[in-house]
């Protein structure tokens, strides 16, 4: 029910302010560049702390495909508009830092894949680039065999399919109240946004002449040492 | 005595310790997150630092961050109000971030490393700067300039440094403050020619050498220099508080013409394949260059002024400099040339980053405790890496495995298999395999040891290519990393074939040229052998390499000098398109997998791609 509500807004907003161009997309586009590349990051933490060859060696490959999934969001974002400049923030908060997570973590991976296949599919449709359609499409499809493979990897290091649907439980109520945390944030931020707005238009006008004082351009010590035209 | 030091929230956050005068490490967090110049507080880098050491933040004497965030909030206060009512968003953010977090900072370092608040101090922004100039360079007295983008208030600062019995005896003589600023200015330009602020100076330092400066009179008209050595910035000419998006007033883009758009294509070379005809620029390419060229020589003026104005008011005839602008290494090169400067050190990562060293050292400084190391710095300051589990992941997976992850836009490749060679105990055999791979034209990743802290891959980090071979040099612009054609590339050359590339150094080997931080002229005599590392006008920004500095680079390099009468290579940062040079053996398999770098040595290792 919450997922369908969110497809419905998501579709709903990006019709909006995609219809306006396929420029508009790039910003989107580089945020799930961003997305994708931090997958690939976590996967290569996770392969850092694995020891033994094979496992150690599926987290790599993983950690790979996330980074080819991310270089095409950014090739895209970039034909879309090639002024558009990479994004820089990203915060990394490792989710797996000792081999005894490593089934959570799993768990995560593969509730994170299943949002992206049905994201992807929502963007695909309110896509009006052609070459971004096609990318959302096909990632869709690769989403979908990612968590599939999540899945048996989990399998294999979990055990017991309780133990699997524990795990995936966990996840999925981790993704909840990280949204809700989300949320918290995002609304406080507004909040704050809104009480900074007032302070600066109350206050601002007695302490500009004063900070412009401090940062007005000086006149130079002594004379120009070369001509000015 | 235990020290930490921490950079963070501007550009390029960094953290360094030394432990009883043993330099444990320093290292950029963009190391670890894998985000470019990433600025966030260096929480994996110092525990990093403190697992290298063998201790818990409880056990640190002191901690402290390179800047007084307090004082800082204040320039960021009043250069967002100076506007009023503009910028009410920029204000809005920057308050948030500051008083949701910065303005902390000290606290949260006693929270984070558990130490007591007392143990937790912070040294002002000016200060780490040119502690992180002097203390490493082990002179014992000495000019100094910080030439910066801005700290709290100081952009530049003019000092005097002495060493006696392990205490540093610190005079900043004069300081230059925002906006007067050095940094800004040419980060202004750099923003102007569509590259990345704070990030992409490089090329337009690259730019400027296919320009004429046509535009420096307009220029000095926004960076006045004058008689004394003091400059004057007018930021009239630029909206500094949207520094990053569009900071460009009327009256610039009047003088000047428009920016250029960011990506656009310059359709400049350093070099080309011989026989290969050049694109002619267009009238706004060459605009671009010209403008670029403008910026570069007024920066130059300035940057002469104030080291004139140092030599007279100390009478020192060594200078250490520090400073995000002492990358420019055009312009330090200038200093060499026209300065009564005999000597001039500038440390691995003269810029923010380094700034947290350059707090340890400060503190140890104080309390008299600068001990050999700390005063003898090295650029091989990063976590170094056993790569025998990425090794023994290659028994699990292969070519056939990667092939479809291959990075996008890329030709097709060729088939290959893959051979190891475990090397173990036989480093003559490894040097000799590595020449012959590079002697055959093919790129090889070089990855020893721990990675530079700085910039700069200077051989344990590195990409490396017989520096003769222009189609090998284009390969490894277009097919590993993404190079923009007009930057050019560098070559280490090992000591003793120096002087047969740089004749003009008969009389001593600069310091600034053991760690690529000055460009200058290099030898006809040598030029077809180096043709490929060569810029536009003949120069380059060497390595010169002793045997002390990196023994095993050395050896390379002078293996490779045996076969082709020149121990020289191209060297090139190792790292991804758009990424932080690769700190772990998993980063340059990802690098090796994904793109057409031929070879990668990991320590021991070798791995070839054999192609079929
Ligand atoms: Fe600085």
């Amino acid at each position: 029910m919450l997922r369908r509500i969110r497809k419905a807004l998501l579709r709903l907003s990006l019709s909006v302010s995609w219809r306006s161009g396929s420029r508009r997309m790039a910003p989107m586009l580089r945020r799930f560049a961003m997305i994708e590349a931090d997958s690939s990051w976590q996967f290569l933490r996770a392969a850092e702390v694995l020891s033994a060859g094979d496992s150690r060696a599926q987290m790599f490959l993983h950690a790979m495909d996330e980074a080819h999934q991310a270089s095409r969001f950014h090739d895209v974002a970039k034909a879309v508009d090639p002024t558009s400049l990479r994004l820089g923030e990203a915060k990394r908060q490792a989710l797996l830092t000792g081999p005894a997570e490593l089934g959570a973590f799993l768990a995560l991976a593969e509730v994170a894949d299943v949002e992206k296949k049905n994201d992807y599919g929502v963007y695909a449709r309110a896509s009006v680039d052609p070459g971004a359609t096609a990318l959302f499409e096909s990632l869709q499809q690769e989403e979908a065999a990612h968590a599939a493979d999540t899945r048996a990897l989990m399998q294999a290091t979990l055990g017991s399919a309780d133990a699997v649907t524990a795990s995936l439980a966990q996840a999925w109520r981790k993704r909840l109240w990280d949204g809700w945390l989300r949320l918290g944030a995002d609304t406080s931020n507004i909040i704050a946004s809104i009480l900074i707005s007032i302070v600066f238009f109350l206050a601002g006008p007695f302490f500009a002449r004063r900070a412009r004082s401090r940062v007005a351009p000086r006149p130079l010590r002594s004379p120009h040492a070369l001509p000015e035209s | 005595m235990r020290v930490l030091g921490v950079s963070a929230h501007f550009h390029t956050a960094a953290a360094a310790l030394i432990d009883n005068g043993r330099v444990v490490g320093a290292a950029a967090e963009e190391r670890f997150t894998r985000v470019k110049h990433d600025p966030i507080f260096p929480e994996r880098t110092i525990a990093w630092l403190l697992d290298e050491a063998g201790v818990r933040g409880a056990d640190l004497d002191r901690v402290v961050f390179y800047e007084q965030p307090h004082v800082k909030f204040t320039r960021v206060l009043a250069s967002t109000l100076s506007t009023f009512p503009r910028h009410h968003r920029s204000f809005g953010s920057a308050m948030k971030r500051w008083l949701g977090d910065r303005l902390w900072t000290t606290n949260k370092l006693s929270r984070i490393l558990d130490v007591h608040p007392d143990r937790v101090g912070v040294v002002v922004h000016h200060r780490s700067h040119a502690s992180q100039a002097f203390v490493g360079s082990g002179y014992d007295e000495s000019a100094i300039l910080t030439l910066d983008g801005v700290g709290e208030w100081d952009t530049t600062g003019l000092g005097h440094g002495r060493i006696r019995d392990g205490a540093l005896e610190l005079n900043v003589l004069e300081t230059h403050r925002y906006p007067d600023s050095l940094g800004l200015f040419y980060a202004a330009f750099t923003t102007f020619l569509g590259f990345r602020a704070n990030s992409e100076e490089c090329s337009t330092m690259a730019l400027a050498t296919f320009g004429e400066p046509r535009y420096a009179p307009v220029v000095r008209q926004i960076l006045k220099v004058g008689t004394d050595g003091s400059y004057r910035f007018d930021n009239s000419w630029f909206d500094f508080v949207s520094l990053g998006q569009a900071p460009f007033t009327k009256k610039l883009i009047s003088a000047l013409g428009p920016p250029r758009t960011p990506g656009m294509p310059l359709p400049f070379e350093s070099f080309r394949m011989p026989g290969a005809e050049p694109v002619a620029p267009t009238e706004d390419h060459q605009r671009y260059a010209d403008i670029a060229a403008s910026a570069q020589l007024v920066l130059e003026e300035a940057i002469l002024g104030l080291a004139k104005r140092a030599a007279r008011l100390t009478g020192c005839s060594r200078l250490c400099l520090s400073g995000g602008v002492a990358l420019n290494c055009v312009a330090t090169a200038r200093l060499l040339e026209e300065t009564p400067f005999e000597h001039i050190w500038i440390p691995p990562d003269p810029g923010d980053g380094g700034a947290a060293l350059g707090a340890v050292q400060h503190v140890l400084g104080e309390h008299g405790q600068l001990g050999a190391e700390a005063r003898s710095i090295g650029p091989y300051l990063g976590r170094s890496y056993d790569p025998t589990p990425t090794l023994d992941m290659l028994t699990h997976m292969g070519p056939d495995s990667w092939s479809a992850y291959r990075q996008p836009g890329l030709p097709p490749p060729e088939a290959y298999t893959l051979s190891v060679e475990r090397l173990s105990g036989d480093e003559a055999g490894l040097i000799a395999r590595t020449v012959d791979d590079l002697l055959a034209g093919r790129i090889v990743g070089w990855f020893q040891g721990g990675f530079e802290f700085g910039p700069r891959a200077l051989g344990n980090r590195s990409l490396l290519a017989h520096p003769a071979r222009v189609e090998t040099a284009l390969k490894l612009s277009t097919r590993v990393k993404a190079r923009a054609p007009f930057r050019p590339y560098a070559f280490s050359i090992a000591e003793a074939h120096a002087l047969r590339a740089f004749p003009q150094w008969s009389d001593g080997i600069p310091a600034m040229a053991r760690w690529m931080q000055v460009v200058v002229p290099v030898s006809a005599a040598v030029h077809d052998q180096v043709r490929a590392t060569l810029h536009i006008d003949g120069t380059t920004r060497p390595q010169v390499v002793a045997a002390s500095d990196n023994p095993r680079y050395h050896k390379l390099l002078t293996a490779f000098g045996q076969q082709t009468g020149l121990a020289a290579l191209l060297n090139t940062s190792f790292n991804a398109r758009g990424e932080p040079i690769v700190s772990s053996p998993d980063e340059a398999l990802m690098v090796f997998a994904r793109t057409d770098l031929d070879t990668l040595v990991l320590g021991d290792a070798i791995l070839r791609k054999v192609y079929s």
